[in-house]
């Protein structure tokens, strides 16, 4: 469907044209159904946490199940929390190795890349806008389930301040505030992944393989960071941090968790950055 | 056309990347030059130090030979729900705190778990413990008249009644206070290379027992060259090249903590359990009926191999099998010396349900610092020694009784 690829959307003009590129890139994610699949099923897990919660009285599965569960009958915003643990393993990655995946393959494979290389946009501004494409996503992506979750949380459940894990409580207005940067940890947390997909992307103009790669790469690295044999590799791992955003939830904030994500992510985006860069501007484009 | 430089990116990145971790690995090591100083005067620069403030984060780890469980721990942990598997997971993983201090009168550490929060809160005379897991806190108030030891007693007897809210690391003050306090006329003390801890130069103190039945090779406990503050502890195991046990500041702030830190109200909806007068009476009274049914302990030995006997009955008075005890975090395994709690014990028990193998008349664990060997007929030996010295002490002794 060439009507839905950038291609249509790439303007000619020069000056603010990487801008442009990017808001047409934003654009046609936005406007494909996949998109916005991927994004409601994101929107339903706090959903489907919240109601199955308020709907069963159960008492009897306290201290079990993922962290957080606990308290969502007490205070409505935690449904956020919980939310959050269940998509970082799985849905999140998915739904990134789609997007991330697709760059550049599904380009190739609708017939539309050569048509944007025609264009002077040249091929690193190419991969940098599509990055930036990948990355927004990432970011909407961890907002839907949090926000979601919020207000989710608020119709089914009372709400009230917030108990931290340190103990200490804060209001909501601080809540929201420690939510949005929960919501820039992971988002940050999905950047290396999302370079990965870039470059996976520039090696095929199969997009689904791309995708799939990519998917299973996050589970892969998740795998390797369970194992106790291979301690040494797990600071390397993209995947070390995911689960460090409770670190925001602290009092005081611990946020050498953050600056260790940062620092990794932008390494992961240096590396695969680079490599895509190498691949892709080396490629013969023939389609 | 030669593409190729195009791939020279792809190339240097990862070379830089490698460069920039191992010049940071070489930075740490470096060995700062420092006057030098007699262990005496390094033991008493210690002891002037307990009035600073500081805070910072402490990491530890222990590779005590035991197998890792933290692969069958669910994500999110279980600290909460299954003490057992909590003492284990403490005993097996790496730990990381934030560790806040204001002089003798105000601590507050932090056990930063997975999506959950460990916290020992002292200010004044009030002490707190909270888990955010369970939601739980516990309160205790200092009675006015009581000292430092009846603080210390106290922390530990709610300890024991709250297992889930044992597994705190300590500051590494108190860690090297706990060794220090072990120096006899047959341990070495010797000043060792200094190196940088945390960013801060540091003297190290080396402690080394004259004791061939001892596990204990080493231990090293570092010391900051400004303050005197102890930043780390590390235990060497005899025949390990790895310590078998560290916590060590990997960063650390020389000012005075907000004082808010040290103010903890409890949360709406935690349980919070109160130790007042009274109900610390009637543990008092219980204590009572639990030791004239166990009897005392009898210690054996003395110095750094010290071997501690609960009399027949202990091991099911202490719930071996039920697992009523919990065991402690590693700076209370390494107490394991005269005048124990048997409730110390106890807690060790739960970890040997695990990890105990069959020994010549009884069944025994081996870990690479401590060994718990339990009789046929119920008592429970425990020591920093090789399991062959608790079957052989447990025969003499129990030829002579």
């Amino acid at each position: 469907m060439p009507a839905e690829s950038a291609a249509t959307h790439a303007p000619r003009t020069g000056g603010s044209l990487g801008l442009t590129l990017v808001v047409s890139e934003v654009a046609v994610l936005f406007r494909r159904l996949r998109t916005w699949a991927m994004i409601g099923a994101l929107a339903l897990i706090p959903i489907l946490i919240a109601v199955v919660v308020r709907v069963s009285s159960d008492e009897s599965s306290s201290g079990r199940g993922p962290a957080f569960l606990n308290s969502i009958t007490q205070n409505g915003l935690f449904v956020s929390l919980t939310a959050l643990t269940v998509a970082i393993p799985l849905f999140l990655p998915l739904t990134i190795g789609v997007v991330a995946g697709d760059t550049i393959a599904g380009e190739a494979n609708l017939g539309t890349l050569r048509y944007l290389l025609v264009a002077p946009a040249g091929r690193i501004r190419l991969l940098l806008v599509k990055y930036a494409g990948a990355a927004l996503f990432c970011f909407v992506a961890t907002l839907t389930v949090v926000v979601t979750g919020a207000v989710v949380g608020a119709l089914l459940f009372p709400v009230g301040p917030v108990t931290l894990l340190s103990g200490a409580t804060v209001g909501i207005p601080g809540y929201f505030a420690r939510l949005l940067l929960l919501a820039l940890y992971v988002t940050v947390s999905l950047l290396g992944l999302s370079a990965i997909g870039l470059f996976i992307s520039t090696l095929t103009s199969v997009p689904v393989g791309a995708m799939a790669a990519t998917a299973a790469l996050a589970v892969i690295a998740q795998i390797l960071g369970a194992l106790p044999q291979l301690e040494w590799l797990h600071p390397w791992l993209f995947t070390h941090h995911w689960l460090g955003f409770a670190d925001l939830l602290r009092e005081p904030i611990v946020w050498t968790s953050f600056a260790d994500n940062a620092l990794l992510q932008f390494g992961y985006i240096a590396v695969f950055g680079a490599l895509a860069y190498g691949r892709f501007s080396t490629k013969d484009i023939l389609s | 056309m030669n593409k190729n430089w195009r791939w020279l990116p792809a190339g240097i990145v990862p070379v830089v990347i490698a460069a920039a971790a191992v010049s940071a690995s070489t930075v740490a090591e470096a060995q700062p030059q420092l006057p030098a100083l007699t262990a005496q005067e390094l033991l008493e620069f210690v002891a002037t130090s307990t009035d600073d403030a500081y805070s910072g984060t402490v990491e530890q780890s222990s590779d005590l030979g035991l197998p890792d469980l933290s692969l069958a721990a669910p994500p999110g942990g279980s600290s909460g729900s299954d003490p057992t598997s909590a003492a284990l997971e403490l005993l097996t993983g790496e730990h990381t705190a934030q560790v806040y201090v204001d002089g003798p009168g105000k601590a507050r550490v932090q056990l930063l778990d997975q999506l959950a929060q460990r916290d020992v809160v002292v200010n004044g005379d009030h002490v707190w413990f909270y888990d955010s897991e369970a939601n739980e806190a516990v309160h205790a108030v200092r009675p006015a008249d009581a000292g430092e030891d009846d603080l210390e007693a106290m922390l530990r007897e709610k300890a024991a009644e709250h297992p889930e809210l044992q597994n705190i690391p300590r500051t590494p003050a108190e860690l090297a206070e706990v060794f220090l306090a072990r120096i006899d006329p047959s341990t070495e003390v010797t000043v060792g290379d200094t190196s940088r801890v945390a960013g801060r130069s540091a003297y190290q103190l080396l402690l080394t027992p004259d004791d061939a039945a001892t596990l204990i090779g080493s231990v090293a406990v570092t010391v900051d060259s400004e303050t005197g503050v102890p930043l780390g502890v590390r235990v060497q195991a005899r025949g390990q090249e790895e310590p078998a046990f560290s916590a060590g500041f990997s960063s650390v702030d020389f000012s005075t903590p907000d004082a808010g830190i040290f103010d903890f109200t409890p949360p709406p909806g935690a349980t919070v359990t109160e130790a007042s007068p009274k109900d610390g009476a009637q543990h008092d009274a219980d204590a009572a009926d639990e030791v004239r049914v166990s009897g005392q302990p009898t210690v054996i030995g003395q110095g750094w191999s010290t071997i501690v006997e609960l009399p027949a009955g202990s091991a099911s008075k202490l719930g071996l099998s039920t697992g009523t005890g919990e065991s402690t975090g590693m700076g209370d395994i390494m107490e394991i010396e005269p005048g124990m709690d048997p409730e110390e014990v106890a807690g060790a028990q739960a970890l040997l349900e695990q990890a105990l193998v069959e020994t010549d008349g009884g069944r025994a664990l081996q870990t690479s610092l401590v060994s718990v060997f339990i009789t046929d007929d119920g008592r429970v030996l425990a020591g920093a020694v090789g399991v062959d010295q608790l079957v052989a002490a447990s025969r003499q002794w129990s030829n002579r009784q």
